[in-house]
């Protein structure tokens, strides 16, 4: 897939419709386009596209966005696929990343699709595909039967495909489920499922466990009505997206509701548990049969009374005494348990929750349940631990701190334990799995990691052992049990021989060796040490030049021997160093990232040069600051003289607005008419000339008036009327107007008189006022001229640049703070960066170390191969040789049976055939031929066989017969006189002692002449039955050499 | 006749200022330097200077009520009384003051052209009319100096 096909994608117009109708050409070129870049582009809408797309029956299109458990990363969705029928094997898309597409595609497909993609519009695609590679999971409700089909081959029109929906009425339990019977039906096709499927679907379980917060949040908000668009906000995801994941029921499949549900009743009605009975009448709206379902799935409840809303049964009685029989430790005692109302109360319920929880493999966290598969017992004590649950009933306190101990500790007395009341049971099985040791109970040692013994037993047993193998080489275990029965069972009653056993593996391992029911010291020899030695032969030299001749001396014909090898060879692989390579390669990977983490973090500290740039920064910054505080300071006291001297001026001004005000005065009226006073003094003069020619009167008309009124004269004497005086004063009042100038006159004299009086001093004041002027006059011009300089100088720095300067003088402070920060953030980055170094370093080592062990494995591995190599030729010889043993045990055979036979049927047996389990079968002209012959022939046959096997276990004998005795009983009986001379003559032959076992009948005279003819004759015995208790056994060889065969 | 003659008892007649001067006037004249202030200055350094200006065109006017000061129209008078070589018997004419006044008006204008010339100078810009707004502070020291200088 090119990079090309995404972007030419762009060639699409904006229109959608366009897109349908026209650029279908370029739409069958593509095969795979970008989905962010193409929503974006053609502001379509997830779910038209998804419409469009269907239509189109040639393709098969996998659209990653239906499936909700990517719903989280769907920002981040790459891509999804239209793949037209394409020649690959696999098709195959399962929404995730690109990566995991390509690492799939491969042989095989896997299609989780909602149904409604798959079945009508694909089917028919699916058959121009390579369809036997094709898997696609759509239904979950029908997936069994689906299943059945595709294993009865009924499902024929498919043929291997069959479909399951992942998201629609499942949960993860039937998911699993479901993915197991996939991964059956693969291995019944030699198809490891896990090398195509494993990254989607592990990431598909971790997906729901890490997201289930935000599924749950969803869920719970939807239910509390708010909009879709307010829960796509908070969880930054599109309303659509949320629709989606609602629509799909994916919270509610997971039952969650439900069980929180279930819970609540729990909580709150604690009072049931004391009859063993859920009341659910609190839930009677609520109710309904999907949640009865979950809890009777919950809790294995089958009968439910729906009048009455309860759940009453058997075997909700089992799980609360199983809630009590497995913790104990919290529960002292059944009656406590049952009648202690207080106890129920306040202690049951929390537990109760917290354990079904457990149970159920849930978890309460932020009261908020979840869904953890890996929670197990162990996490649960320490979950208790952590959360200060308290434990037991009123002294729950010593049990707490048991618990913090046992898991803070490897080991623990386990006498505390007991006064507790917490037995081994409920431990062995919370600590299954773990790394604490904890007794076994059931008496088996295959938890032998499980087993406790405290140090001081330990150390009895190990100094009674050391003493005993002093004298011993033998120590059987149940000895050593019954000897320390009595101490075992102080600590436990569950200790057997068993778990002393594993006990006793487990701890003395290294001192002693052991085989199961007995232990052994290292001085002691027996078979096994042969093989033992034979092992480490092996392991020296399987490598390189193994005589495998060796092998065959050794275990010649001694095919126990050889098994036994085998065995103990396959215990030597069975330590299986794969695996330890496939942990150590992840564990190296680890360190790899570990060091690569450290190396970005040194990177990270290596910013220490950038701090300190920063720091030689600051520092220039703080003496360019510094300088221009002096300039500063400087400036401030210009800026004062200039303060001073405009106040200067502004006094100046002052007075210089006085004196102007004063000088106004000096232009206006009475002392202006200073300058015309010589005119004024002229004037003067002339009227007072007019007043010598008496043309001015002297006296004034009030006068005359006054002096008319009161009738006196100015000396004193009365005026009297018609008086002389009286008629003068009369005549000078009709006669006043004429003398006007007295007025104007007076005028002149007093305006002149004033004038004359404040000339001089007017003078002086106007000289004062002109001097004061000039003087205040030079003194602004000077002050101007001093203000000017100092508004140049100032002039370069503005007002702005000196505010800033104050603000230069705060940031210079918090400057230096941080210099004082920076220092202190250097030393410690320098001491983290020297842990980090040492640390890497430690690590660099341990990937030396890693590695080293790598190669020892990587040889172990090669060593495993040598060795598999090893045992299978082995067995091959061990194969070969039975053959080989077999055909000559059937030549002998066959040489031996027409030996003895008559000549006439000697024709008739082509060869004695030995099957593998060592069956004899006759071949004669290609028939089996045994059914045939007559009992003394077969007696012939098997009496040849049995020549065959001892000439073969005699077969290093020189001289070529049995060194042992052969023992016939009355094998005459059946015989013809022909077989048995033949018998008699040939047996000797091969057999150092024949004892025959006859009847009288069976010894004829001419048998016995026979007998005799051969030379092979020994001694003669007759063993004769006198009653029902004794037998007389009489030797007769003379009678029979001599006088009784005549 | 004198009696009428005699400030407060005669009818107040008009002074009047030419359209040549009337300019400078409201621009050196403000609430502290009347009008009337800045007349009788004029009229006094025409007068001293012996400096008339006919007017040719009339165009402020204000009143002689407004002088309130006696010492002023005696100057008036003596200015007045030095034209006609004292002869006082022409106080009796009632049209005393309209036919001398005019003398003391073009005295006035010859007074402001005075100080035009050798006080104001350059300050005053006669084209647009309008006079330099820093000088008008400065004019009075240079007024009270020349007058001081030259005659105090």
């Amino acid at each position: 897939m090119n990079t090309d096909d995404i972007f030419s994608f762009k060639t699409f117009n904006q229109n959608k419709k366009i897109f349908k109708d026209n650029d279908l050409s370029n739409f069958k070129n593509i095969k795979k386009i970008n989905l962010v870049y193409f929503l974006k582009n053609n502001k379509v809408s997830i779910r038209s596209i998804s419409s469009i797309i269907k239509e189109y029956k040639n393709y098969f299109i996998l659209n990653n966005f239906q499936i909700d458990y990517d719903f989280i990363k769907y920002q981040k969705v790459s891509s999804f696929p239209i793949l037209n029928n394409s020649d690959k094997d696999l098709l195959i898309y399962n929404n995730i990343k690109d990566k995991y597409i390509f690492e799939v595609e491969k042989k095989y497909l896997f299609l989780f699709l909602p149904s409604k993609y798959l079945p009508e519009n694909c089917k028919d695609n699916f058959n121009n595909l390579n369809k036997k590679n094709v898997f696609g999971i759509n239904s979950l409700k029908n997936y069994k039967n689906l299943y059945n089909y595709t294993i009865n081959n009924k499902y024929k029109s498919d043929d291997d495909f069959f479909s399951i929906n992942f998201f629609k009425d499942s949960n993860i339990r039937l998911k699993i489920d479901l993915i197991e019977d996939i991964i059956n039906y693969l291995k019944d096709k030699n198809i490891n499922f896990y090398d195509y499927i494993s990254i989607n679907y592990y990431y598909y379980i971790n997906y729901l466990k890490d997201n289930f917060d935000n599924l749950y949040f969803i869920f719970e908000e939807n239910t509390n009505g708010s909009t879709l668009k307010n829960i796509g906000n908070k969880l930054n995801l599109s309303r659509e997206r949320i629709r989606q994941i609602i629509n799909k029921n994916i919270l509610r499949s997971m039952k969650f509701k439900n069980f929180k549900l279930l819970i609540l009743t729990l909580v709150k009605n604690s009072e049931p548990y004391h009859k063993y009975i859920i009341d659910l009448n609190s839930l009677k709206d609520k109710l309904d049969i999907n949640i009865v379902k979950t809890i009777k799935y919950i809790l294995n409840i089958e009968s439910y009374d729906f009048k009455n809303n309860v759940f009453f049964t058997d075997k909700f009685k089992n799980l609360i005494k199983k809630v009590y029989i497995d913790f104990n430790l919290f529960f002292y005692d059944k009656e406590r348990f049952i009648n202690d109302n207080f106890y129920l109360k306040e202690k049951i319920d929390d537990f109760l929750i917290n354990y079904i929880f457990l149970y159920y493999d849930y978890t309460k966290i932020n009261d908020y349940f979840y869904c953890n598969s890996n929670f197990t017992k162990k996490s649960f004590i320490e979950y208790v631990v952590k959360n200060d649950f308290k434990l037991g009933y009123k002294n729950n306190k010593s049990n707490f701190n048991i618990l913090k101990n046992l898991l803070s500790e490897k080991y623990f007395d386990i006498l505390k334990l007991k006064k507790t009341n917490i037995t081994f049971r409920s431990l062995s099985s919370s600590f299954d799995n773990s790394k604490y040791l904890v007794l076994s109970d059931r008496g088996t040692y295959t938890h032998i990691d499980n087993v406790y013994i405290s140090k001081n037993l330990l150390n009895e047993i190990k100094e009674y052992l050391y003493n005993y193998f002093k004298i011993n080489d033998i120590m059987p275990t149940y000895k050593l049990f019954e000897m320390f029965k009595e101490k075992l069972f102080n600590y436990s009653n569950c200790l057997n021989k068993y778990s002393l056993y594993g006990i006793l593996k487990y701890y003395f391992s290294n001192d002693f060796k052991f085989k199961e029911g007995a232990f052994i010291t290292s001085s002691s020899y027996n078979n096994d040490t042969i093989l033992e030695k034979f092992e480490e032969i092996c392991y020296k030299n399987f490598d390189s030049s193994f005589n495998f001749k060796d092998i065959r001396k050794l275990s010649y014909f001694e095919k126990y021997k050889i098994d036994n090898f085998i065995e103990r060879s396959k215990k030597i692989i069975r330590y299986d160093k794969y695996d330890y390579i496939n942990i150590r390669d992840l564990n190296l990977k680890n360190v790899d990232i570990i060091i690569k983490k450290i190396e970005l973090e040194i990177e990270k500290n290596i910013k220490n040069k950038e701090y300190e740039l920063e720091k030689n920064y600051i520092t220039k910054e703080l003496n360019y600051i510094e300088l221009k505080l002096v300039e500063n300071i400087k400036a401030k006291e210009n800026l004062n003289t200039l303060k001073i001297l405009k106040e200067q001026k502004n006094k100046i001004d002052k007075r210089l607005n006085d004196l102007k005000n004063e000088s106004l005065e000096y232009i206006k009226g009475k002392n202006i008419t200073l300058l015309l006073l010589d005119k004024i003094e002229r004037c003067y003069e002339e009227i007072k000339i007019l007043k010598k020619e008496d043309k001015i009167q002297n006296y004034s008309i009030e006068l005359i008036d006054e002096l008319l009124e009161n009738k006196k004269c100015i000396c004193g004497n009365p005026i009297h009327k018609n008086s002389e005086s009286y008629n003068k004063l009369l005549e000078l009042k009709n006669n006043y107007s004429e003398s006007d100038y007295k007025r104007f006159y007076e005028d002149f004299y007093i305006n002149l008189k004033i004038l004359k009086e404040s000339k001089k001093s007017k003078k002086d004041r106007i000289s004062k006022i002109l001097k004061n002027i000039n003087e205040s006059k030079d003194d602004r011009e000077k002050i101007l001229i001093q203000i000017e300089t100092l508004e140049e100088k100032l002039s370069n720095l503005s007002s702005e640049k000196l505010s800033n300067l104050d603000n230069s003088e705060n940031t210079l402070k918090s400057l230096k703070k941080d210099l004082i920060n920076n220092e202190a953030g250097i030393q410690n980055l320098e001491k983290e960066m020297k842990i980090l170094k040492i640390k890497k370093t430690d690590l660099l080592n341990e990937i030396e170390k890693l590695e080293k062990e790598e190669k020892e494995i990587k040889n172990l591995s090669i060593k495993k191969k040598y060795l598999n190599n090893f045992l299978k030729t082995i067995n091959e010889i061990k194969d070969n040789y039975i053959q080989k043993v077999r055909t000559t045990l059937s030549e002998e055979s066959t040489n031996m049976t027409k030996k003895l036979i008559n000549e006439k049927d000697k024709n008739l047996i082509d060869s004695i055939k030995i099957n593998d389990k060592y069956e004899i079968s006759l071949n004669s002209q290609g028939h089996d031929f045994l059914a045939n012959l007559s009992a003394g022939q077969k007696h012939l046959v098997s009496l040849s066989f049995i020549y065959a096997l001892a000439k073969i276990a005699n077969e290093n004998n020189e001289e070529n017969t049995l060194s042992i005795p052969l023992i016939m009983d009355t094998p005459f009986g059946r015989l013809s006189s022909e077989h048995r001379k033949s018998i008699i003559e040939n047996v000797p032959q091969f057999c150092s002692q024949w004892i025959l076992l006859v009847t009288d009948t069976e010894l004829e005279d001419k048998t016995k002449s026979i007998i005799k003819n051969t030379n092979y004759f020994g001694k003669y015995y007759e063993i004769n039955k006198k009653n029902e208790y004794i037998s007389i056994i009489e030797n007769k060889t003379n009678l029979f050499g001599g006088n009784y065969f005549d | 006749l004198i009696n009428k003659v005699e400030f407060g008892k005669i009818n107040y007649f008009k002074i009047f200022i030419s359209e040549k001067y009337s300019g400078i006037y409201e621009s050196l004249c403000d609430e502290k330097l009347e009008i009337k202030d800045l007349f009788y200055l004029c009229a006094v350094i025409g007068f001293k200077n012996n400096h008339k200006e006919k007017i040719e065109k009339k165009q402020k006017e204000f009143n002689s009520s407004y002088y309130s000061d006696k010492s002023i129209f005696l100057s008036f008078y003596s200015m007045i009384f030095d034209k006609i070589n004292y002869n006082f018997e022409e106080m009796k004419n009632e049209s005393f003051f309209n036919n001398y006044f005019k003398d003391i008006e073009e005295y006035a204008e010859g007074g402001m052209s005075i100080l035009l010339e050798e006080v104001i100078k350059n300050n005053y810009n006669k084209n647009t009319n309008s006079l330099n707004p820093r000088y008008k502070d400065k004019f009075l020291f240079d007024v009270l100096n020349k007058m001081y200088k030259s005659r105090l």
